[in-house]
Parts: structure tokens; C-alpha cells; sequence
């Protein structure tokens, strides 16, 4: 499992290491006297290739039994863990419009869920994590938050 | 006498009513992290940065020093009692520290661990003292190629030392360092990566990577394992350790003091192999080496003391040469420069009440640590009882809003919430995520000293090996990079020399 787990990674990251030459060559590497902004990210753009490459040769000259898959995949924990991503990404994008605290009252009230023993707590704690935030950092640091279509 | 004398002003500094207040903050939560498995000192301090605006930059880094030294503290509670490490410094204390629990003795583990945390706290800090001005005297002798020396073989040291294979480190630190160019240039001035994107363009920020890959990746791993704690339910009793294990824990803990300080000045060396270290070479030491595993008070003593000492001893290449030993050292040079502190040999000469009223407060929250951590240990095991589900959206709340806070930008908040996913896949495909903070936050510095060193040698790259030290930390750094080749070799050699003697003994059989 890890030699195919080594194999995708070195092979994703040599990816990114082949686009970030390309880049670097592009922004110009000017010469020893004056460097270009291009030559220190080529350097580490060779050198990320250098390293990822020798990753996948390492993985493919293990010798390995076993389950070839890449992840376990346990739905449970999948959906737990695309329902907080998803949550996060839907915040960062209306929090601006319906108010920053509000949001985030709702983002939190989800991921209290599972403390719906009683159907009231996940709010009640939302509630009071969200108050505690405000104080905090609208209150005494003053730090500016978008209010929003509620005004909070 | 230049070191007693700043010292003593330190003193002055870290007394001052606020500064105490901060002190107590600072390890209180450090405690709270150590003792909470889930978030570790780096995310906190990425978590609790943007909390420190508008704090004078000494009161902001004595809390943020005192939450690492803390979290040293805090770790060992769960490792005795529950048999989970809070910290990855921890993880030799679960050993003996558990089997001790198991056997009524938690009490005597606590304290111990107590004890000796703040004999190798108070120790590192001597130490840190004796060399603080030395070090500093010879970094102001260097110019940008030693400097640049230094910090590529500090990032090597980190990858070396990691606890992931080092070509995947050295993956990581590629990344890190590719990441730091994001924004415009230094020199030219020039947007790079910025793909027409006005905050790409202002760079990426230290606060929501380190705690995407820190503290959400870490949330979310979290989600995908149930974390199953037993907390011990029995009374503690006698938490002071009798003579009789005070005189067998003071050579351990005296040992894992000097030793963990002195790994933990090395780049990536710090508390965790400190830890490791002195567990090793008490058990090669004692004379009864079978007891360990089985409840030796050794077993706890040593490498509780020095995953503090190796704490302190992180201190000093920070303090003296501006350069980070590992992620938390980073998370704290990110700190400078967001305070507008330029990290150094300078520092010590134009700041010294931030390095010396610190290093003060070290000595004053060893005593905090020494109150909170003997008495308080009811409350620490109350707090380990609360179950993760109600803990991770509070986390993740903090991470949000301190992502949001330090420029008020969405981006950062959605910067988070990839590096946070990056941090996520980085663990299970067994990365690790420290030399690429490391690297992010060293980034600048090697780029802009590589760059001047070749502008004052006339574009000679020759620069690098012809002065002796910068050549020295190269050539160390060459050597540290060429050794897993060639153990890899040895070891494929000897594999295949092994199946030609299995395939001549199969022949041998056969006819």
C-alpha cells in the first residue's frame, strides 16, 4: 500500500515541480551578477523533480505484498470529513453577504451535530462558542468582521 | 557577567505585572494543548498568533514561548494516565509512565515528570544563557554566503531528522521553499505565481499555512479515527515522589537535561529526539534494564527532562543566529517578523528585552508549570475527559477566525482550508509537514542571502566553497544528503546479494 501511496504522491509532485519550471523560466533568470526572479524557483522547482522522482523509483523498487489500493476507504468517516471541507468552503463564500458571525454560528451548530443528545445542545454550545469569539475578537482586539444582510 | 546582567534585566522585564500575566496564559494553554491530543504547540501558536495583535511584541512572545514549554509539561499527563502521548515528546513516556499508572504509582509518574520537567527547564535556561552571547559574537561575522550555508544545512538537518523517509522531507522542504516565492519578488520587485491574483500576489501567509497543515489537517485526520480514551479513574495519591525514587530519577533526569539541550540547539533535533535519546541510554545504563517497560521510574524521569531541556535548547539558534530548529521555532520567527522584529545576531544587541525578558520568563513559568502541573492534575484529567466531537468545531472556530483576522482577507480563510486538506493528505501519505513550514519561513532569507552573495562576488558561484565556513555548513549538508543514498545502496546490494545466495542454495537443492 505504501509503494502505490509513494508512487501517486512522487508522481503529483513531480507534476507540480515540471509546472514550476515552466513558470521560472518564464519570469526570467537573468544572470550570476543579478539574478532574475526566475532562478531561485528553478533551482527548487529542479530540485522538488530531483526528489520526487527519486520517490517513485524508490517505490517502484520495493518489493511489497499486500493490499495495492491507495486510501481505506471508510464512508463514515468520508462523509465526516467532506461535510466539515464543504461547510468551510460554503462559509468562505457567503459569510460575506449574510454577515460573518452569523455564519459562523451555523457552520458551528453542524459540527456540533454530534452533541445532539439533546436536539437544543449543538446550538446552545454554538451559541456560546460564537459569543465567546465576539467578545474576543470584535470586542477587545476590534478586529473588523463583515456584518452583512443581519447585521452581525 | 554580560549574560548576568541581562539576564537580571531580564528579570525586570518578565516581572512586570502584564509580562507575569502573559507568562501564565502562555503555559496555561501550553498545558491545555499538551494535555489535548489532536492539536500540537505549532497550531496552537498558529491559532493563537492573530490573538497577540495589539500585545507588545515581549508580552506576545513570552505567552507563545510559554505555550511550547508548557505543552512539554501537558504531554506527559496523558501519556501516564491515559497512554496517549499529548505530545509527539511524549510518546517514550507512555512506556513506563503508563505501566507505573497501571500499578497505583500515577502519582509518583506526575510528579516525577513534574520535577524533572523544571530541574532540565531551569537547567536549558542556564545553558541557554552561556551561549546566548557567544553565538551571537560569531553570527555577526558572517556575511550572506555562510548565511546561506547555515540555513540550508539547518533545512537538511530538519529533513534528516524527520520522522518520514528523507526524500519525502526533502519533498516537503522543496515544496515549502516553492511556496515562500509566491508574491513579488524582493529584488526585482516582479510578481511571481501570481496568476493575475491580486492577494497571490501579496504572498502566502505563514498563519493560514501552518495552521492548515497543523491544526485543520489535523482536525480532520481526527475525524476519520475515533479517538478512544481511557482516563484513569483511580485516585492519585502521593504525587511527590519518595527518596528513594528521587534517588534513582536524579541521575536520569541530570542526563536527559545536558543531552536534551544540547540536541535540542540541532536543527530537527529538539524534544522529540531528545526524548527517544535519553530513554535509550537509560535503559543502556541501568543496571537492571528489564524493569523498563515494566514501570521504571527512570523511564520517565529521563525523557521527561529532556523533552524539556530540548525545548530550551531550541531557544538558541533562534535567539542567536534568527534561525528555527523546528516548526514551533518557525511558527515563533513568524512571530518577529510579524511584529516587525528583524530575527538575528542583531536581535540581542536591539531587542534585548524581548531575547532576555523571555528568557527570564522561562524561569518564572517553570514555576508556574511546577504549580499547575502537581495540584491542578484533577483538572487536567477532567479536561481529557471531554470527548473530541465537542472540542474539534471549537478548534476549527479559532482556526477560522484567526485565518480571517491577521490581513481580514476570505482568501486566507480558503488558503486554510486547502493547506488544511494538503495537511490531511500529507499524513496519510506519511509526509512530514514540518520542513515544509520550516522552508516556507527560511524561504525568503536563503533566497535573498543566495542572491547577495553572488551580487558582492561578481556573480562567482565560487563564493559558497571558497569561504571556509559557508563551505563547512555546505559540504556537513552534502554529506547529510548523500548518506541515505548510500545506506539505500548498501542495503539494495545487500539484498541482492542475498537472493543470489538464496538462488544458489535453491539450485544447490534442487540438483
Amino acid at each position: 500500500m505504501i509503494k502505490r501511496k509513494d508512487q501517486v504522491s512522487g508522481a503529483f509532485f513531480f507534476l507540480i515541480s515540471l509546472f514550476v519550471i515552466q513558470q521560472s523560466l518564464k519570469l526570467g533568470l537573468g544572470d550570476a551578477t543579478t539574478p532574475g526572479p526566475g532562478l531561485m524557483p528553478l533551482i527548487w522547482g529542479v530540485s522538488l523533480s530531483a526528489f520526487s522522482f527519486a520517490t517513485i523509483v524508490k517505490a517502484c523498487l520495493r518489493r511489497e505484498t499486500g493490499a495495492d489500493t491507495i486510501f481505506l476507504v471508510n464512508w463514515v468517516s468520508t462523509k465526516r470529513l467532506l461535510l466539515v471541507i464543504g461547510v468551510l468552503l460554503i462559509f468562505t463564500s457567503l459569510s460575506r453577504f449574510l454577515g460573518f458571525f452569523f455564519s459562523i454560528y451555523w457552520v458551528l451548530v453542524i459540527l456540533f451535530r454530534e452533541l445532539r443528545v439533546r436536539w437544543w445542545l449543538p446550538f446552545l454550545a454554538a451559541g456560546a462558542t460564537t459569543a465567546a469569539g465576539y467578545l474576543l475578537f470584535r470586542v477587545f482586539i476590534k478586529i473588523q468582521f463583515p456584518r452583512g444582510l443581519f447585521g452581525i | 557577567m554580560d549574560s548576568i546582567s541581562s539576564l537580571w534585566a531580564g528579570f525586570q522585564v518578565a516581572l512586570t505585572p502584564t509580562n507575569l500575566f502573559f507568562c501564565f496564559v502562555g503555559v496555561f494553554i501550553g498545558t491545555l494543548i499538551g494535555v489535548l491530543p489532536g492539536i500540537g504547540p505549532p497550531g496552537a501558536l498558529a491559532m493563537l498568533l492573530p490573538v497577540t495583535i495589539g500585545v507588545p511584541p515581549t508580552s506576545a512572545i513570552i505567552m507563545l514561548a510559554g505555550i511550547y514549554y508548557g505543552a512539554q509539561y501537558g504531554g506527559s499527563t496523558t501519556s501516564i494516565l491515559v497512554n496517549i502521548p499529548g505530545e509527539a515528546s511524549s510518546i517514550v513516556t507512555c512506556i513506563d509512565g503508563y505501566q507505573m499508572a497501571r500499578q497505583g504509582r500515577a502519582g509518583p509518574a506526575l510528579g516525577i515528570s513534574a520535577i524533572g520537567s523544571f530541574v532540565a527547564g531551569t537547567l536549558s535556561l542556564f545553558f541557554l544563557c552561556l551561549l546566548a552571547h557567544p553565538m551571537t559574537h560569531l553570527a555577526l561575522r558572517f556575511g550572506p554566503a555562510e548565511f546561506f550555508g547555515l540555513m540550508m544545512m539547518g533545512l537538511i538537518f530538519v529533513t534528516f531528522l524527520s520522522s518520514s523517509s528523507m526524500t519525502k522531507s526533502l519533498i516537503s522542504m522543496g515544496m515549502g521553499l516553492i511556496l515562500t516565492s509566491v508574491g513579488m519578488d524582493i529584488i526585482t520587485g516582479k510578481v511571481r505565481f501570481g496568476f493575475g491574483s491580486m492577494e497571490l500576489a501579496n504572498g502566502i501567509g505563514l498563519i493560514p499555512l501552518a495552521m492548515g497543515l497543523f491544526g485543520l489537517g489535523e482536525v480532520l485526520l481526527n475525524l476519520e479515527t475515533k479517538i478512544d480514551r481511557k482516563v484513569f479513574e483511580g485516585r492519585i495519591k502521593g504525587v511527590l515522589p519518595n527518596k528513594s525514587d528521587l534517588k534513582v530519577s536524579s541521575g536520569p533526569i541530570l542526563r536527559g537535561s545536558i543531552l536534551g539541550f544540547f540536541l535540542g540547539v540541532i536543527p530537527g533535533g529538539g524534544a522529540l529526539l531528545a526524548s527517544f535519546f535519553s530513554y535509550a541510554m537509560e535503559k543502556k545504563l541501568s543496571k537492571t534494564p528489564e524493569r523498563f517497560g515494566k514501570g521504571a521510574i527512570e523511564g520517565v524521569a529521563g525523557p521527561e527532562s529532556a523533552n524539556n531541556s530540548g525545548a530550551g535548547g531550541a531557544f538558541v539558534p533562534l535567539f542567536t543566529l534568527g534561525i528555527p530548529s523546528n516548526s514551533v521555532m518557525a511558527m515563533l520567527l513568524g512571530a518577529f517578523i510579524l511584529y516587525g522584529i528583524v530575527p538575528g545576531p542583531l536581535l540581542m544587541n536591539e531587542h534585548p528585552e524581548i531575547v532576555w525578558g523571555t528568557i527570564a520568563s522561562m524561569y518564572i513559568g517553570n514555576v508556574m508549570l511546577l504549580i499547575l502541573n502537581l495540584p491542578l492534575i484533577g483538572l487536567w484529567i477532567q479536561i481529557l475527559k471531554v470527548p473530541y466531537h465537542a472540542l474539534y468545531p471549537v478548534i476549527t472556530f479559532f482556526m477560522i477566525i484567526g485565518s480571517y483576522s491577521l490581513r481580514n482577507s476570505f482568501f486566507d480563510v480558503l488558503l486554510l482550508i486547502i493547506f488544511g486538506v494538503l495537511g490531511y493528505l500529507m499524513k496519510k501519505f506519511q509526509y512530514d509537514a514540518a520542513p515544509l513550514v520550516l522552508a516556507f519561513v527560511l524561504g525568503d532569507q536563503i533566497e535573498t542571502a543566495f542572491r547577495q552573495a553572488l551580487i558582492i562576488s561578481a556573480g562567482k558561484f565560487s563564493i559558497f566553497v571558497t569561504r571556509p565556513i559557508a563551505a563547512t555548513f555546505l559540504l556537513i549538508s552534502l554529506i547529510l544528503l548523500l548518506l541515505p543514498v548510500f545506506s539505500w545502496i548498501r542495503g539494495r546490494k545487500s539484498i541482492v546479494s542475498q537472493v543470489t545466495t538464496e538462488g544458489k542454495t535453491d539450485k544447490s537443492i534442487l540438483g
